[in-house]
């Protein structure tokens, strides 16, 4: 009997790009040749289908099954390229309250026994949607933006978390956005200066990339397409979660002469 | 109105109402302002009464009883509970631990005219706390806590004694939450940028570079980046922020 791992993308803080993490790291795994199944708990602000380009394909959603209005197998949505990578879509005619923890641990438990890997695309805040989703993870993956606003609300999921660390074999942390230029500068919070505070193993740094919009308005995640920037980030990120030791991409982009000397007198 | 005030000595809290009219209109409105607004501290403790000299404890009755009763049931509102009542001449125990009335008594007469002080030798166990404080925790404790670990933004520590923290602090710390101006803040670096003893509140304005202690953002050091160790007490009426080994 196969186990699958269930690992839960979070980050309390919205728009920080918890479902393009999602979506990137689920095809880059299925890429590597895992089955992967991509979880959207964000009932009522269903939003992974698009990154998917799957919206078209959804037939049946989570609510459906947990409802037992449709069996599993009917309301996974099999990727266009990956017929290894699935998505269970969010109901988005229904809310947070259509579901509760005991219903999603038991989907959970069923779809560990046909994938080796389960995202679940969790809703921004700390309430019942984050809760849910929390259920019946192994891992944790917070998604933060070196901005002070995003890393509060991280360690304030890092405590919740914590709090249930039998649960977790492991939390680890995605630097999402980066932006090399202002960190050198000391413009930006540096991903030294995001660790101290959370003090949670990193496990990716992703720069920001205008590929990543490019690639969500065409519904295909861009892992698929670039081997550069944020596509090899999130890759890294994949092989990573398969126990390989990927060293960390070097964002530095050598300042220029006249960086420099500003950078002294700020 | 006087002020209603909290004083603490080694046989713990009380609430001084000695200077109150009891039977004025306003007295029950004031004093569940005042505990609502002490209830941070006071919640879930138990205090003495000390009640004004023409209120007779021994026979208590009548009106004062039924003051009395109003006073409890206001406190017991924001749980506090009452340990003993008292006035400048005697002292009824509301739970049976009369044995040293007369003694205490005196005691708090005598500490009445001197200074508000808090003995720190009978303030609770220093609180220990191996973990960092992430944002959303909270820490109240009626004495001491040591943090073993770093306070991070929006995670809070409110204490009645002194806050001693090994790691950072960027979160709230409140020292002598019950009115301690003794109390003090000493931790390995400090990025606060609020920090509270007492009644006083200081916020440290922040600057571009975050990395900066509010040591050096008060000193203008702007080499300051190391670990070493900073105080913050009251001086002079104002919160001040040091280097520990200075």
């Amino acid at each position: 009997m196969s186990t699958g791992k269930v690992i839960v993308i979070t980050s309390g803080k919205g728009g920080v790009g918890k479902t393009t993490t999602t979506a990137n790291i689920g095809a880059a795994l299925a890429d590597m040749g895992k089955s992967v199944c991509v979880l959207d708990m964000d009932i009522g602000l269903r939003n992974l289908d698009i990154l998917m380009g799957l919206e078209n394909r959804v037939v049946y959603n989570l609510v459906d099954v947990v409802e037992g209005s449709c069996k599993i197998k009917q309301a996974l949505v099999k990727d266009k390229k990956l017929p290894n990578l699935c998505l269970l879509a969010a109901a988005q005619t229904r809310d947070k309250t259509a579901v509760n923890e005991e219903q999603i641990k038991a989907l959970i438990e069923d779809l560990r026994l046909l994938f080796d890997f389960i995202l679940v695309d969790c809703p921004a805040g700390i309430e019942s949607g984050f809760q849910n989703s929390i259920a019946g993870a192994d891992i944790a993956l917070i998604v933060v933006t070196p901005e002070m606003s995003s890393v509060r609300d991280a360690d304030r999921i890092v405590g919740l978390l914590e709090a249930r660390r039998d649960q977790f074999e492991g939390i680890n942390l995605i630097i999402n956005r980066v932006r090399p230029g202002l960190m050198e500068t000391n413009q930006m919070m540096t991903v030294e200066d995001i660790q101290e505070i959370l003090s949670v193993d990193l496990i990716g740094v992703v720069p920001d990339d205008e590929d990543i919009v490019i690639s969500t308005n065409k519904g295909e995640p861009l892992v698929l397409t670039s081997n550069k920037n944020a596509g090899q980030a999130y890759k890294n990120i994949a092989s990573r979660l398969l126990g390989e030791d990927v060293p960390f991409m070097n964002l530095s982009k050598g300042l220029g002469l006249m960086s420099k000397i500003k950078a002294i007198f700020r | 109105m006087p002020k209603i005030a909290i004083k603490q000595n080694k046989k713990g809290t009380f609430l001084d109402l000695s200077a109150q009219d009891l039977r004025a209109a306003d007295f029950l409105d004031s004093l569940s302002a005042f505990t609502q607004d002490s209830s941070a501290f006071l919640s879930g403790s138990s205090v003495s009464l000390i009640l004004p000299n023409d209120v007779d404890v021994n026979q208590i009755g009548g009106d004062s009883r039924s003051i009395i009763s109003e006073v409890k049931s206001k406190l017991n509102q924001n749980n506090i509970s009452i340990k003993s009542i008292s006035n400048g001449n005697n002292e009824t125990f509301e739970n049976n631990k009369a044995n040293d009335a007369f003694k205490m008594q005196e005691e708090v007469v005598e500490e009445k005219t001197e200074k508000e002080i808090v003995d720190t030798s009978t303030l609770p166990e220093t609180l220990y706390v191996e973990a960092n404080l992430r944002s959303g925790q909270l820490i109240r404790y009626p004495g001491n806590v040591f943090v073993m670990g770093d306070v991070n933004p929006s995670a809070e520590i409110v204490a009645a004694g002194d806050i001693i923290i090994w790691g950072t602090l960027r979160g709230i710390a409140h020292a002598g939450a019950d009115g301690d101006t003794e109390a003090k803040i000493v931790a390995m670096k400090i990025e606060a940028g609020q920090l509270r003893i007492a009644n006083k509140i200081i916020e440290i304005k922040k600057q571009s570079n975050n990395k900066k202690s509010a040591l050096s953002i008060l000193t203008g050091n702007k080499k300051d980046g190391s670990m070493k160790p900073e105080l913050v007490r009251i001086k002079n009426d104002e919160i001040i922020i040091r280097s520990y080994f200075s």
